[in-house]
């Protein structure tokens, strides 16, 4: 009998912001530091080392999937990475999950911080990110 | 209060000793690691296995093992479970959690999954 007794987990259920599946499939696919840069800090420019007109032009030049987000947006229900496509599976399983971490109410954790880290491991690490609780029972 | 394991220092080990092949030390703390370790993945007699170098390394590598299959395992079935939820399909939504919870031995991991299904008792 060694089996580990289960403790209850005591993850706090209060979600830290819903972001839409476009920003966070923004934030899960910009290509390089710059351009992730950019658009986690949305307006302000200078916050990436470059004035307005050097971030727009940057960003003319990355390929995002942006519009194929917003379009998904308007239809939730598929979670549709097919442009994707050119990845490993396990690469865009880790891209699903950030969605999942980033979207669904309740998760707890630095949601970019495990995808960066799934992709270095090929595994989410669900101690840092995973899913709360909607409610608490005694 | 998190509860969550910490497995950095695990994985840190993991690291040198099964990928970059430096031999095990069974140090105080080694042992410590690796018994808390074998706990946190159900791993019974741990200290039958923790006797010699290679029997810890075995240890080691299934603990590992243990966790990046449960993880995958149960990202997965919470991926298919949100898609079951959003589709207003809570039967298999409520499926998804059961079959990680019919298979998985880590307790972390069926604590999330047990917690997932006692969340759906409130859908219909």
């Amino acid at each position: 009998m060694g089996i580990f007794a289960t403790l209850a987990l005591g993850c706090s259920s209060s979600a830290t912001g819903t972001t839409s599946r476009r920003d966070a499939y923004a934030l899960a696919t910009c290509s390089d530091t710059v351009s992730c840069c950019i658009q986690r800090n949305p307006g302000v420019p200078e916050a990436c080392g470059l004035t307005a007109s050097e971030a727009a032009l940057y960003m003319a030049g990355v390929k995002t999937a942006m519009d194929e987000a917003a379009k998904e947006e308007e239809a939730p229900v598929v979670w549709d990475d097919a442009h994707n496509a050119d990845l490993p599976e396990w690469r865009r399983e880790c891209i699903r999950f950030y969605g999942d971490c980033k979207t669904e109410p309740g998760w707890t954790g630095p949601c970019y911080e495990c995808l960066r880290r799934c992709e270095a491991q090929e595994e989410w690490p669900v101690s840092m990110c995973k899913p709360g609780r909607k409610t608490r029972r005694k | 209060m998190d509860d969550s394991p910490d497995w950095d220092p695990v994985r840190a080990l993991a690291h040198s000793v099964l990928n970059q092949g430096i031999p095990l030390e069974l140090t105080d703390d080694v042992r410590s690691l690796l018994r808390r370790t074998a706990r946190e993945v159900a791993i019974c007699d741990a200290d039958t296995a923790l006797q010699t170098e290679a029997g810890a390394t075995e240890l080691l590598r299934e603990a590992m093992r243990r966790i990046k299959e449960g993880s995958w395992r149960l990202m997965r079935a919470l991926h298919r479970m949100y898609q079951h939820k959003r589709a207003g399909d809570f039967d298999s939504a409520r499926q998804e959690m059961r079959d990680v919870l019919a298979e998985e031995v880590v307790p972390f991991y069926r604590d999330v999954a047990a917690g997932q299904l006692e969340d759906l008792d409130d859908e219909p």
